[in-house]
């Protein structure tokens, strides 16, 4: 699935490393590096954690690009 | 509205005539080995005589051999693992990513040994073939203790590799020798790692029955020629019975239960 997103920016800015993000959203590391190389499209849940920590919005972090547009 | 109905008929009749292709070809390959076989019932008879008395003979050497294999092979693993972490760069992604493969492939390696082990050791000594009385009290004792020594140190060599593993994966959770491991170490994966396993359990679960069938077919054809007896055949009716009730009641029980 085509899920583009900035999270190695706005984890950067929060100053945490992967590993420190993964715990404070209940993934592992790996799970973290995949989402960011997008290979791994994060379930709602997830990515909300995820935008709750890096307080910023859902669609400022992930966006959904069709192929082709 | 016809359109996409003859679009899906076309497409089921090509899939009808497919299988069909399928089932014929495998009758025939099966007919033609059934063929061969009975040709050359009398070489293959002696060749299978031949290997069943090598194998009595010097069944307890493969055994004994496989068990300090597996020893050696145990601590080697452990040795590299533990290696490998160490080398291990924290900012190396891909770096995490090949340890927890190699991780994994030495897992499994030690799996798939300690069984081929356990299966060497029980052959030798068989319940047709009473093993103390032919091969001697000492070669049985060594046999048993080199069998009994490889498992345990396999065993806690794979406890080892999951060590290295929590080790890179801080929030896993489990001991691998523990009855409840399987389960602690599920409930501390994370979505990614539970997608991960199910679809490898999946693939499992639909590769098996493949596997049963060509046993079964193979096992029915060397029965013609060769005393297999009739336990084999139920040994895989069960397995395959019991993976498929166990699939259908999970099914049946996360149905309307999604977690």
């Amino acid at each position: 699935m085509p899920l583009y997103n900035c999270l190695k920016e706005y984890r950067a800015k929060r100053g945490l490393n992967q590993q420190e993000l993964g715990k404070l959203v209940g993934a592992s590391r790996q799970t973290i590096s995949l989402i960011e190389r997008g290979d791994y499209s994060p379930s709602v849940t997830l990515a909300l954690k995820i935008a709750d920590i890096c307080e910023a919005r859902v669609e400022d972090i992930f966006q959904y690009k069709e192929e082709g547009k | 509205m016809k359109e996409p109905n003859l679009e899906i008929r076309a497409e089921k009749r090509k899939v009808l005539i497919k299988f069909l292709i399928i089932i014929l070809s495998v009758g025939v390959a099966s007919g033609s080995l059934s063929v061969i076989l009975h040709i050359n019932n009398k070489e293959l008879e002696s060749a299978f005589k031949l290997c069943k008395d090598w194998y009595q003979e010097y069944g307890w050497h493969l055994s004994t051999s496989f068990s300090a294999a597996l020893v050696v092979s145990s601590i080697y693993t452990v040795f590299r693992g533990n290696s490998m972490c160490l080398n291990l760069e924290e900012e190396d992604e891909f770096g995490y990513e090949k340890l927890e493969r190699k991780l994994n492939t030495y897992n499994a390696c030690l799996t798939a040994c300690m069984i081929a082990g356990i299966t060497f050791f029980l052959t030798t000594f068989t319940g047709s073939r009473i093993g103390i009385d032919e091969l001697g009290v000492k070669e049985s004792i060594l046999c048993f203790v080199l069998f009994s020594t490889s498992i345990f140190i396999c065993a806690f060599a794979q406890r080892k590799l999951v060590e290295l593993k929590k080790q890179i994966n801080p929030d896993k959770k489990g001991d691998a020798l523990s009855f409840h491991f399987q389960k602690e170490w599920l409930e501390s994966c994370d979505e990614l790692e539970k997608m991960r396993l199910y679809q490898a359990a999946y693939k499992v679960y639909a590769v098996t029955p493949i596997l049963y069938l060509i046993l079964i077919v193979v096992l029915h054809m060397v029965s013609f020629y060769f005393e297999v007896g009739i336990l084999p055949f139920f040994i895989i009716g069960i397995l395959w019975i019991t993976q498929t009730v166990i699939q259908v009641r999970e099914m049946n029980r996360l149905t309307g239960s999604i977690k």
